[in-house]
């Protein structure tokens, strides 16, 4: 079969001659009726045109001529959009190109917080990637063709030489720097107004109490000060909040989209929280509990504020792999995840294929020792991609579910987070098959 | 799925406790035929009901039809009001075409109407006007009941025993003209417009379809629609647009 159908459950509702045509092994889709789908089919049984028109002829008792001409418009249509080559279209594969980096510059840090991934594993170790040693690897990316890089921690306004890097890496490529913010004040507002720069700020809480808990005291009036510093340098445009979901803040999720209106920030993203570093040790206080159900609430609050069409902000709600129909961007070999055009780097060199995946088995090399290139290339590299392409199939019930093209079975790293495996789906799997059948139910009854 | 069962008002027939319980675990909607004739003129001996289960605390609008249990029968009747004794709730029914009025529990509601199909239309009660015709009809009889209680219970009648023929008369008279202005002015005005579809159209249809099946399939010509991704964000919502990484990488 070059193909699979979706078509709308006997609820009685109007769209019963409709069906939706997923390609059996690429995001496409298109939606047919009755008559549609009846030719699709004998086209893919591997009946020729002239067959087809005859079986129309026979079963309706329409002219040739009107039957031919519908038959060869189906069998158009379709083959434009790769339907009936579907047997011999391979699976498109993600072939690792680098376009960014994520470089983790320090593992110094003026907070400690109750969910950092990073801490604990090299906390309190006071390392840093000298800056000769970033200029480097910066100089290496913008050669490759990189286009960004992403600068984190520890705190990484604590580097020693940041602003070098910054204003090294400002030439080169675009940068997001990501930070608790606590440290910007008027000074560093004017000096990061000058280069082309996103700029994310933790923010974890709504109120005080909350992003205090969390963070530790004064850090909530500080990262505001900061934001406010950063709207008077002109960056409001580029300032995105990021939260992590929590325990602590798992019901004030919406209430952090009303500050982000309020201090009229781009975007505000919510990141799943990882039982990792600093949140492993205080899993019981901050990840135990929050179900499942909680999330899932939070992701229907987001749905509904958007589709009321005045959020007033954007916001990623932090679900991956919800596409019912894949953005032109990701057209070229069909993958939304950006693994394989990424490499992150911890502060000792060692470099992973996402933030998500950062352990022993993913491991790419050591940009210290190795070449961006040959990491770039490396097996693992190359293992973790074809990974990425074939996870919809392996997993098992990825392999028979109608959405495995589009979620393409979710998020890798996430999945490995929640369930110690990549060759498992996340755990908003169930979730994500609802979405996608609300959202195909109201295709089916678009009027077209 | 729907039970097709039958009700008689007033007439007990072939109701079975069980199946009401079997339709209430599995919170059905059910439609039903009423062979009595005291909700005329809205509902005739003949037409179809169909309800969706609910609990009496649930019905706090007066007008509303509702379908309860009654000597293990099933009987669709007016919610008028509702009055709490000794921490349960009772409720007060009335049929249109009846001239009394009696109170029942309300654990023995067990749906309210929906819609009314018969004579060729299909009624459906949750929308305009029905709701306001509802609720005229209820606050009409409401002030009705409450009128003929408040009569039967003045010094009048405590001296006499029983209701003034006079006034009794005159109540009965009072219900009738009402019902008739329902019945005659309101349902003939509305009922022919555009919210009720013919079920006889329907039934031609069908016919014609059944009569087609059995010479040649009707072709409608194929039709394929690809949209854009614009497209389908408008037409499902920006919802749909959450970035699909959430690793802070691709925003």
């Amino acid at each position: 079969m070059s193909f699979f159908t979706y078509s709308p459950c006997e609820t009685g509702r109007k769209g019963r001659d409709a069906h939706i045509l997923f390609h059996a092994n690429e995001s496409e889709w298109v939606k047919v009726n009755d008559t549609g789908l009846e030719i699709a089919q004998y086209l893919d049984e591997g009946a020729s045109l002239d067959e087809v028109t005859r079986r129309l002829c026979a079963e309706y008792g329409i002219s040739e001529d009107a039957a031919r001409q519908d038959v060869l418009s189906v069998s158009d249509q379709l083959f434009r959009q790769h339907f009936l080559d579907g047997n011999a279209r391979e699976r498109p594969a993600r072939f690792p190109v680098l376009k960014s980096l994520f470089l983790h510059l320090t593992t110094r840090c003026n907070l400690s917080c109750l969910h950092c991934y990073m801490a604990g594993s090299q906390a309190n170790s006071n390392r840093d990637i000298p800056s000769e040693r970033v200029f480097r690897i910066i100089d290496s990316l913008a050669d490759h063709g990189g286009t960004s890089v992403t600068l984190s921690g520890g705190e990484v306004l604590l580097h020693p030489e940041i602003k070098k890097i910054l204003q090294h890496a400002a030439s080169k490529v675009k940068i997001e720097l990501s930070t608790n913010g606590t440290l910007i004040d008027r000074e560093w507002a004017k000096f990061l107004s000058d280069m082309d720069i996103r700029i994310q700020i933790s923010i974890d809480g709504s109120t005080r109490e909350i992003h205090d808990s969390i963070r530790g005291n004064g850090a909530f009036e500080k990262s505001l000060r900061a934001i406010e510093y950063l709207q008077v340098a002109g960056l409001g445009e580029k300032l995105i909040l990021a939260t992590t979901k929590m325990w602590q803040n798992i019901d004030d999720l919406p209430a952090i989209i009303s500050l982000g209106k309020r201090l009229g920030v781009r975007l505000v993203r919510f990141m799943p929280l990882r039982r990792e570093g600093s949140a492993g040790k205080h899993w019981d206080s901050v990840g135990s509990g929050v179900s499942i159900a909680d999330y899932e609430r939070f992701y229907e609050y987001t749905f509904r504020l958007q589709r009321s069409g005045q959020p007033g902000i954007d916001v990623n709600c932090g679900l991956s792999g919800f596409l019912p129909k894949m953005p032109e961007k990701y057209k070229t070999d069909d993958i939304w995840c950006p693994i394989g055009t990424l490499v992150v780097i911890t502060v000792n060199g060692d470099a992973y294929p996402c933030v998500l995946m950062m352990k022993d088995e993913f491991r790419l090399g050591n940009v210290f020792d190795d070449s961006l290139d040959k990491i770039i290339q490396s097996d693992a590299m190359i293992s973790v991609c074809q990974a990425l392409a074939e996870r919809r199939n392996k997993i098992k019930k990825c392999s028979v579910c109608n959405w495995r093209n589009l979620c393409q079975a979710g998020c890798m790293g996430q999945a490995l987070d929640n369930k110690g495996t990549i060759w498992d789906t996340d755990d908003f799997c169930d979730y994500r098959s609802k979405a996608y059948e609300e959202a195909f139910d109201r295709i089916l009854n678009i009027d077209d | 799925m729907n039970y097709e069962l039958q009700t008689t008002n007033y007439k007990l027939n072939t109701h079975n406790s069980s199946v009401f319980e079997l339709w209430k675990e599995g919170e059905r909607s059910v439609d039903v035929r009423i062979e009595g004739a005291s909700m005329l003129p809205l509902i005739r001996p003949g037409d179809t009901v169909s309800l969706c289960l609910i609990n009496g605390d649930e019905l706090k609008k007066t007008g509303d039809l509702i379908a309860f249990r009654q000597h293990g029968g099933l009987i669709v009747h007016r919610f008028i009001k509702q009055r709490r004794i000794n921490k349960s709730l009772w409720l007060c029914q009335k049929g249109d075409n009846l001239s009394g009025w009696s109170w029942i529990l309300e654990d023995d509601v067990l749906g309210r109407v929906e819609a009314i199909r018969g004579r060729g239309k299909v009624i459906y009660l949750n929308t305009r006007p029905w709701t306001w015709i509802n609720r005229v009809m209820g606050i009409s009889w409401f002030l009705w009941i409450s009128f003929v209680e408040k009569v039967r219970l003045s010094k009048v009648y405590a001296v006499v025993g029983r209701p003034l023929p006079a006034l009794g008369g005159l109540a009965g008279r009072m219900g009738r003209a009402l019902n008739s202005a329902y019945g005659y002015i309101v349902i003939k005005a509305i009922g022919g417009q555009d919210m009720m579809i013919d079920e006889r159209q329907e039934k031609k249809g069908k016919a014609k379809e059944e009569k087609g099946r059995n010479t040649m399939p009707k072709y409608i010509p194929p039709k394929i629609v690809t949209y854009t991704s614009d497209e389908i964000l408008e037409e499902i919502g920006p919802a749909m647009a959450c970035s699909p990484s959430p690793c802070g990488t691709n925003p």
